[in-house]
């Protein structure tokens, strides 16, 4: 890693005010993914400004069973916290098929929001990256893009949105709460994440200097959900494809659906066409299996990840089954 | 298992056959062991490496200017080593560092050393080194038909034949014929330890490195010829190893002779450790195979000719290839009697990472295949994939395909009954989610224990008995954290009667011990074992333990005699031979034999594939320590399991793309619900109490029998591993299987 | 840019300047000498490297020194006190060992969950060395191992 300097904020005014300022700055919390790529070359820091010691870690209750999770609570945290197992356990779930025990430990709810691709172009510093090196060139296009996203691709990148977090905060309306120099403003996650485009090194909509101080869960208006992950190996490993399904079904019929698709998209992929066929349709496979299939008809493959279209498609049908299951099986 | 006078022999043996400890237990969970990146020196320097920044170009200029930052304090190229730049077991082609022509992206080209590591690895990158690009060849079987030569003597590495009968007569009298191509990818031995150097100047103008090494002597055949240096000026002393499985021999030696180079230019100690990517990149892996197997059969099963041909790909350098697929041209039949068999092994150079020894040395390969297609014709012949197996198994007295008679245990049918009972113990029982298929498999192999005809196979080893009656151990084979300095003192505690907390196993040193050959080929408890025996046969003599048991008063007599109670033991191993032109001959002095099993359970809609339950039986001879057997087993299959479903180096136009643990998958806590071990002994006269070997074995069968597994929860037959959710998806799809 | 740090390592006081980008690991293995905690990988895969800050399992290879001012670090060294923690010793008895380049990190991840509960699940045994890789053992044993000292009430 180069040289940078090194502060603890004393306060979140100070910290986006000092922020704000300075190029080549960062908040570090957990650190996981900064200091990876500040040691691969990804990134460079001219300063790092430790915001771990600032009050945003606290999970407090909002109206009617919404939570508020302070964005430098710890992911283990969260997904330890009564409230989450209980009113959101698609996320608990989520959270804990990421990473690894000590991962968890370190990095935060806002990191986790923060965390960048995996796509190995993007990590090697000599590779031609659109995303890291704007203008550059797409190396995936041609080379290894097995692990690539099929949902919200550009010709510019289809690099994989890599987090489990953030595809339940997507499915389940999460609001992120976010500090700039001029004060505060809330923004559905949904909103935050800015597909690639012609402008891939834009991922989110947060400016320079601007931090998550917390995500706004509305209340619960499910019973029954599911987090399901599709991978090569047991545990700590990315998706290949995975379903956030929360569903609420009353007499074999749907009456509100949240969709979100991981491991397959450029961002945690709110699946708002599959939502729209389900809503109102009886819970049965056939539904299922249209609603999969219209939410992936906008799927772009490449050469070598043709797989995950049918794998997402297979995976949503499956969490979708098994949220049926949970509401008393199909009609 | 064993026999009756097995077991009645056992019970005789006060230490050899038990489970004893570890005897280096200890300072491994204080944290008190040493690796080699442990060890620190004063005024020690760090060093670097600049590497190749293609797989293939002729070096134009290489310019260091920019790279002589403040705390540098040396930079070197090819032109700068004394010795001979080139090293090679069986081909010296293969640079330390080179200025001409790159042949892969592990190449080095400059080396730095400064006062810190950060300093060393700015240094490095900021040597500018200009190419003219070649083309670049990347598959093994390109290359063969290329008219462009990566090596001035061809891409073609070697051609393994083996001839035996005729074949075509055999086709001709079977009623079914059967052709079917699988493939093998590029595994990483991804020991947790990267590879790491100390190396320290000697007074004597000579050097002493401390290395994470297998093999001690190769590397110091290494260091002393890059550096001109006699061998007797070389000390090389292996560090704690943080595993090895065959993957620390040249990509060791490199790393120590780099060390050693910056030393000796300095005059100060130099450090010199891989980072995890430089690992993956720079270090040798295990071939990927492309196979294609024909096999002809009666209708009762009974096999008439097989006919093999292999493609390996070699990589940059030739390392072992030579060895790898010779184990592969002698095995790749299986454990099966076959009248008339033509296999074709070849090796190819291209301008991916080299490839070389890995546990199993081109076994593995051969076994996936030979053992997916023996359940493939036994579904072809509609018997079971036992029977197929049992009509055809290897008996004792009866002929291999290289035509050497086995005249000890063939204890093949018992491994495969015994893997069977505990498999089937149960029924097989459906997850009552329909989205889940179940099935189980097994796979069968025979292996050649040691070098076998490949070389020399000799080793020694020294007990020295002192006067309190404790007695310090050494040995020219070398622990590898498998568990030989344990063993070996189990041997001297027995043979001589002394407790094993008064044996200290000396660590390898290559000054002080002779050159014991390589720790591979899961040949240290069967060679360093006799040898450790020997040792204590002379002593026991010189003691006269027979006349006089008390051992205390034995040593007195004997020091008093004038006597020395230091033994050196040697041991050679028994006559092989081999016909390169017709591929017969003995080609290995004993052989072991295994089974193992497995029940998967695969996600019909995703692919994924869990492995519940394996288990393993293995011919081991005689169990020296059935825990440290067992714990083998355990390790093994598990790594069996990684090559089968999730390890996979992606080498992209050479260009390595998964080079950490977060794209390379190895086995995690999760990947295997459940092992049991089981020890088969029959205890063979070549080696020490009868004992034989386990190292290797374990990890060669997993793969095909995960495959064979798969085929039966699915009816999707999977011929390129590892079977990855999309693999097994793509076959499900392909066999119309269900969704 | 120098920092002053002061923290506990094993029921010790140091008081060091390290630099900024200075690692938690490298800091403990090269400027301190302490080099019980391995380096396999340093981006947080291998779990080798794990030590517990404030009786939290964490990757040391990921965290910077300057972070942990004012922490407590438990290292390998630190395990046993007048004799083998029961968790050493039963990785001992269980032949959980081989090379022992994991041994360290399993340890200490071990550790934590032991210290979080004392009766776990062999599910949640295994979650809780999900972030340690090991290449010798197939995990069996290591998982013995922490199970022997749980059910023993350690």
């Amino acid at each position: 890693m180069k040289n940078f300097l090194y502060g603890r904020a004393s306060s979140t005014r100070a910290a986006v005010d000092f922020l704000s300022n300075r190029k080549n700055a960062f908040f570090l919390a957990g650190g996981t993914n900064l200091l990876d790529h500040l040691k691969l070359g990804v990134e460079y820091a001219e300063v790092l400004l430790d915001i771990e010691d600032l009050p945003e870690r606290e999970l407090t209750d909002l109206e009617e069973g919404g939570l508020r999770l302070g964005a430098l609570a710890l992911n283990s945290e969260v997904a330890a916290d009564a409230r989450v197992k209980s009113n959101f356990p698609m996320l608990a779930e989520a959270i804990l098929s990421g990473a690894s025990p000590q991962l968890r430990n370190m990095a935060t709810i806002g990191g986790n929001l923060l965390q960048r691709t995996r796509c190995s172009f993007f990590r090697d510093i000599h590779a031609p990256c659109n995303k890291r090196n704007p203008g550059s060139g797409c190396a995936a296009l041609e080379g290894a893009h097995r692990n690539h996203a099929i949902l919200g691709t550009s010709e510019d990148c289809f690099a994989t949105h890599p987090s489990d977090m953030d595809v339940a905060l997507a499915a389940l309306d999460a609001v992120l709460v976010i500090r700039g120099v001029t004060g505060e403003r809330r923004l559905p996650l949904e909103s935050f994440y800015l597909l690639p485009g012609d402008t891939p090194w834009r991922e989110t909509a947060l400016a320079h200097g601007e931090m998550i101080t917390a995500v706004e869960l509305p209340p619960p208006f499910f019973v029954h959900s599911i987090y399901l992950k599709v991978r090569e190996r047991a545990s700590f490993e990315f998706a290949l494809a995975a379903a956030a399904v929360a569903l609420e079904v009353r007499e074999g019929m749907i009456l509100a659906a949240r969709v979100a698709l991981g491991g397959v998209g450029t961002v945690p992929w709110r699946a708002r066409e599959a939502e729209r066929l389900l809503v109102g349709a009886f819970a049965t496979p056939e539904a299922f299996e249209v609603a999969a299939e219209a939410e992936l008809a906008a799927a772009l493959p490449h050469r070598d990840n043709f797989f995950k279209v049918e794998l997402a498609r297979r995976t949503l049908v499956r969490a979708l089954s098994e949220v049926a299951e949970k509401w008393g099986g199909f009609e | 298992m064993d026999s009756k006078g097995n077991s009645e022999k056992k019970k005789d043996l006060t230490c050899v056959g038990k489970s004893v400890r570890r005897v280096d237990g200890w300072p491994k969970v204080l944290g008190k062991a040493k690796y080699t990146a442990d060890h620190s020196f004063e005024g020690m320097l760090f060093a670097a490496v600049k590497r190749a920044d293609f797989p293939h170009a002729r070096i134009k200029s290489i310019d260091v200017e920019g790279a002589q930052l403040p705390g540098v304090e040396a930079i070197m190229l090819e032109e700068d080593i004394p010795g001979n730049p080139r090293f090679g077991a069986l081909n010296p082609h293969q640079p330390v560092i080179i200025s001409d022509i790159v042949r892969y992206l592990g190449d080095g080209i400059a080396l730095v050393a400064a006062k810190s590591e950060k300093i060393a690895r700015e240094a490095a990158k900021r040597i500018v080194v200009s190419y003219e690009e070649l083309p670049g060849l990347f598959d093994p079987r390109e290359a063969r038909k290329s008219e462009l030569s990566i090596h001035p003597e061809g891409n073609e590495i070697v051609h393994h034949v083996l001839r035996k009968g005729e074949v075509s007569e055999g086709f001709a009298a079977a009623d079914v014929v059967l052709e079917r191509d699988y493939q093998t990818q590029f595994q990483e031995h991804a020991y947790l330890e990267p590879e790491a150097a100390v190396a320290v100047p000697q007074p004597d103008g000579g050097i002493t490195v401390y290395g994470s090494m297998q093999h001690p002597f190769s590397t110091r055949r290494v260091v002393a010829r890059v550096l001109g240096l006699p061998l007797a000026k070389v000390r090389v002393i292996q560090g704690e190893l943080g595993g090895g499985f065959g993957g620390k021999d040249e990509s060791s030696s490199i790393v120590c002779a780099r060390a050693a180079l910056l030393a000796l230019k300095t005059g100060k100690p130099v450090k010199l450790v891989n980072t995890r990517e430089e690992s993956f990149v720079e270090s040798y892996k295990r071939h990927p195979y492309y196979l294609h197997y024909k096999v002809g059969a009666k209708k009762d099963g009974t096999l008439t000719a097989m006919e093999i041909e292999i493609v390996a790909d070699g990589g940059a350098y030739a390392s072992m290839s030579t060895f790898v697929t010779w184990r592969s041209v002698v095995q790749a039949t299986g454990p099966y009697t076959v009248p008339n068999v033509k296999t074709d092994v070849y090796a190819y150079h291209t301008n991916n990472t080299y490839t070389g020894a890995f546990r199993g040395f081109g076994s593995p390969q051969i076994v996936y295949a030979s053992e997916s297609l023996m359940d493939e014709l036994a579904a072809e012949l509609k018997i079971s994939p036992a029977e197929i197996r049992k009509k055809n198994f290897y008996q004792q007295g009866g002929e291999t395909a290289t035509g050497q008679t086995l005249k000890h245990v063939v204890s093949l049918e018992p491994a495969l009954d015994a893997v069977l009972a505990e498999l089937n113990k149960k029924p097989l029982e459906q997850n009552a989610n329909p989205v889940f298929s179940r099935g189980r498999g097994f796979a069968c192999s025979y292996r050649g224990v040691a070098l076998g005809a490949e070389g020399v196979d000799a080793t020694g080893a020294v007990v020295n008995l002192l006067e309190d009656g404790s007695a310090i151990v050494s040995t020219g084979v070398a622990e590898n954290g498998q568990g030989l300095r344990t063993v070996f003192s189990q041997i001297v505690s027995e043979e001589l009667g002394i407790p094993l907390e008064k044996i200290v196993f000396l660590d390898c040193d290559t000054s002080s011990i002779a050159d014991g050959g390589p720790s591979v080929a899961s040949r240290c408890t069967i060679m360093g074992g006799n040898a450790v025996r020997h040792a204590c046969l002379q002593l026991k003599e010189r003691l006269n333990l027979s006349e006089q048991p008390d051992l205390q008063k034995a040593i007195k007599a004997t020091l008093n005699a004038g006597k020395s109670l230091y033994a050196f033991g040697w041991h050679n191993a028994p006559k092989v031979s081999w016909d390169e032109h017709t591929g017969q001959g003995d080609a290995y002095f004993t052989y072991v034999y295994a089974c193992q099993g497995v029940e998967v359970e695969v996600n019909n809609q995703t692919g994924e594939t869990k492995v519940l339950r394996a288990v393993a039986a293995h011919d081991v001879g005689m169990a020296l320590n059935p825990q440290q057997v067992e714990l083998q087993i355990y390790g093994g299959v598990t790594m069996g399991a990684g090559y089968g479903l999730t390890e996979e180096v992606i080498l992209e136009k050479g260009v390595t793309k998964n080079p950490n643990f977060n794209g390379y998958h190895i086995p995690d806590s999760r990947m295997i619900g459940e092992i049991v071990p089981i020890i088969i002994e029959n205890p063979d006269a070549a080696g020490p109490f009868g004992a034989k070997t386990i190292g290797e074995p374990t990890c060669e069968l997993l793969a095909p029998a995960i495959a064979n597994a798969i085929l039966q929860a699915t009816g999707a037959r999977v011929r390129t591993i590892p079977a990855t959710p999309a693999r097994v998806l793509h076959a499900m799809q392909k066999e119309g299987a269900p969704a | 840019m120098q920092h002053k740090i002061l923290l506990t390592i094993n029921g010790e006081q140091y008081e060091n300047f390290v630099s900024s980008e200075r690692t938690l690991l490298d800091f403990l293995r090269d400027d301190l000498g302490i080099t019980g905690s391995k380096k396999g990988c340093d981006e947080g895969e291998c779990g080798a490297c794990t030590v517990l800050v404030d009786g939290i399992a964490v990757d040391s290879c990921l965290m910077l020194a300057v972070e942990a001012d004012g922490c407590e670090l438990l290292t390998v060294e630190g395990l046993n006190k007048s004799e083998l923690d029961p968790l050493q010793k039963a990785f001992i008895e269980h032949g959980a060992i081989q090379c022992g380049y994991c041994t360290p990190g399993m340890l200490l991840s071990a550790k934590a969950l032991l210290l979080e509960k004392n009766d776990p699940t062999d599910d949640e045994i295994k979650e809780a060395i999900a972030g340690n890789l090991c290449r010798c053992t197939g995990y069996l044993s290591i998982i013995d191992a922490i199970r022997s000292v749980a059910k023993g009430g350690g």
